[in-house]
């Protein structure tokens, strides 16, 4: 066992988390509204960026593009891209929508759309869809820590979830947007000398020999562009984009940094800093991912261990250290994340709302902080029990592309409390069908094998289009309301 | 080989944001006339 890896980057967690945690919340004003789940609404580009990147790059950036890019070679990549789309979208659409409503909940945003039933109703599966990729984080964590040194899987995840809930408790966005700017950093810095010691460790001294490993087979030709072929350009690459963005354009978990930003001009300037810092994280780990596949020692160990195992032989122990620490970077600021959004809308949404409306910020504070304990808590006795973490990604990702569209066409063209609900419970209905029965077998083909965010797609498409040209319903919440610029 | 999908990542992503900045432009132009 790497002991000596474990111990180093672990006090190297503690300090950063507790030392900006403690500083921050001596700072934070506890009465000011939104302090703890928005920062004040006070977040700057350089805070901003790093947080926007690292909330959507976790564990299958990781450990999913290392098996993705085993099978199909760099198109993998579009993954990678797929959330580089994410942030553009949130950037210059949905994250300036949600700022300019000055909520601080999307299910908030959604009431004044479609009145409080429909609201409650997404609160609790926008909940229960984030809190569900809490627990693939907690596996992550778990994975890459016993991975890197030997301890177990459960073990890591204890560790690797207590540390996820630090970084978000003690003073919340504010702490998990700075801890976010300091991580960033580490985790290129790590990713940089770690893929330089790989190189070095290659005959040459460079990738070239795996490029020549590609190139010397004509099947195996097409690996090292990021275009891949025609056919999985768009059978992998186009998929990739439509799950990602409907799906994760409209989630709490991304938006509830864009509330954060002290402006829209904020948001706007940050894409091109957040675009660049998620996206570049998967060439590094598509490379390492054709090194291990090009090596038969560790092509053998298959999809799911050859880049890890072939990591922890090539690199010395400090580098590994610092790789971890990387690592743990990504899947972390995830995690704080996916324990900060769903507390945040169980505060202001289920609490809030319907039990205690004249909780004070302090109340709110209090029971944000309680949820952040109790889902992270859970997230971790669940974690050893779970699936495989790309297939559970996508079931959760499904989910959320009913309330995207009602979104959008509720913000442009019109809404329809009626409509709104028939197509969140026709959907989720076809959701659940496609996943636990044998429709999708029985059916076959091409049709038979589509991933669900497809079928929530067109579901979703199907209803609200039918839906809005056969009733009547209200204008367009932006047609009727006036929002300036914030 | 690394270099290479290095430099054509940040040549697509920097494209990515220019077209989205781009859209928004028109669009935001479009919505104030």
């Amino acid at each position: 066992m790497r002991i000596g890896v474990l111990i180093a980057v672990l006090i190297y967690e503690i300090v950063v988390i507790f030392g900006v945690g403690a500083l921050i919340s001596k700072k934070r004003n506890k009465d000011e509204e939104g302090g703890f789940a928005l920062g004040g609404r006070n977040m700057s580009v350089i805070v901003l960026a790093p947080t926007i990147a690292l909330t959507v790059l976790g564990t299958a950036h990781i450990l999913g593009v290392f098996e993705m890019t085993f099978g199909m070679g760099a198109i993998a990549y579009w993954f990678s891209l797929a959330h580089v789309v994410l942030i553009i979208v949130a950037c210059f659409g949905t994250g300036i929508w949600v700022r300019r409503m000055g909520v601080t909940t999307v299910p908030e945003a959604l009431k004044g759309m479609y009145g409080p039933k429909n609201s409650l109703a997404i609160s609790c599966v926008m909940a229960g869809v984030i809190w569900g990729i809490l627990t693939l984080e907690t596996q992550g964590v778990g994975i890459v820590i016993a991975t890197m040194t030997g301890w177990g899987i459960v073990q890591g995840a204890i560790v690797g979830g207590i540390l996820g809930i630090f970084y978000v408790i003690l003073a919340g966005m504010e702490e998990v947007g700075v801890v976010n700017v300091i991580n960033a950093a580490v985790m290129y810095i790590g990713l940089i000398v770690a893929t330089a010691f790989v190189a070095m460790k290659l005959p040459g001294g460079n990738f070239d020999t795996v490029q020549a490993f590609y190139d010397a087979d004509q099947s195996t030709h097409f690996m090292t562009s990021i275009f891949g072929t025609p056919d999985l350009f768009i059978t992998f690459a186009i998929a990739q984009i439509i799950a990602v963005v409907f799906c994760q354009g409209i989630s709490q978990m991304l938006l509830q940094a864009y509330m954060s930003a002290k402006d829209e001009k904020t948001i706007r300037r940050s894409v091109w800093l957040a675009a660049p810092l998620n996206g570049l994280f998967g060439v590094f780990a598509v490379t390492l991912g054709l090194t291990a596949k090009s090596l038969p020692q560790y092509a053998e160990l298959g999809p799911k261990m050859a880049a890890t195992t072939m990591i922890v032989d090539m690199l010395p122990a400090w580098v590994g250290a610092l790789l971890l620490a990387a690592l743990l970077a990504a899947i972390l600021s995830t995690f704080a994340m996916t324990s900060l959004t769903p507390a945040t809308i169980f505060a202001i949404d289920i609490y809030k709302s319907l039990f205690k409306k004249d909780a004070s910020e302090k109340d709110v504070t209090r029971m944000i902080r309680i949820m952040v304990v109790v889902l992270g808590a859970i997230a971790i006795a669940v974690s050893a029990y779970l699936p495989p973490i790309l297939g559970a990604i996508n079931w959760l990702f499904a989910w959320m592309v009913p309330v995207f569209w009602l979104f959008v066409t509720g913000l442009f063209w019109k809404r329809s409390h009626g409509v709104a609900t028939a197509t969140l419970a026709i959907t989720w209905i076809v959701n659940m069908i496609w996943t636990f029965t044998s429709l999708p077998a029985s059916i076959g083909g091409l049709i038979g094998t589509l991933p669900n965010g497809y079928i929530t797609l067109i579901t979703s498409l199907v209803v609200i289009i039918i839906g809005n040209l056969t009733t009547k319903g209200e204008p367009g919440y932006f047609k009727v309301h006036e929002f300036k610029e914030v | 080989m690394f270099t290479q999908l290095f430099i054509m990542s940040v040549i697509v992503i920097f494209v990515m944001v220019a077209v989205g900045q781009g859209i928004y432009s028109i669009a935001s132009k479009a919505s104030k006339k």
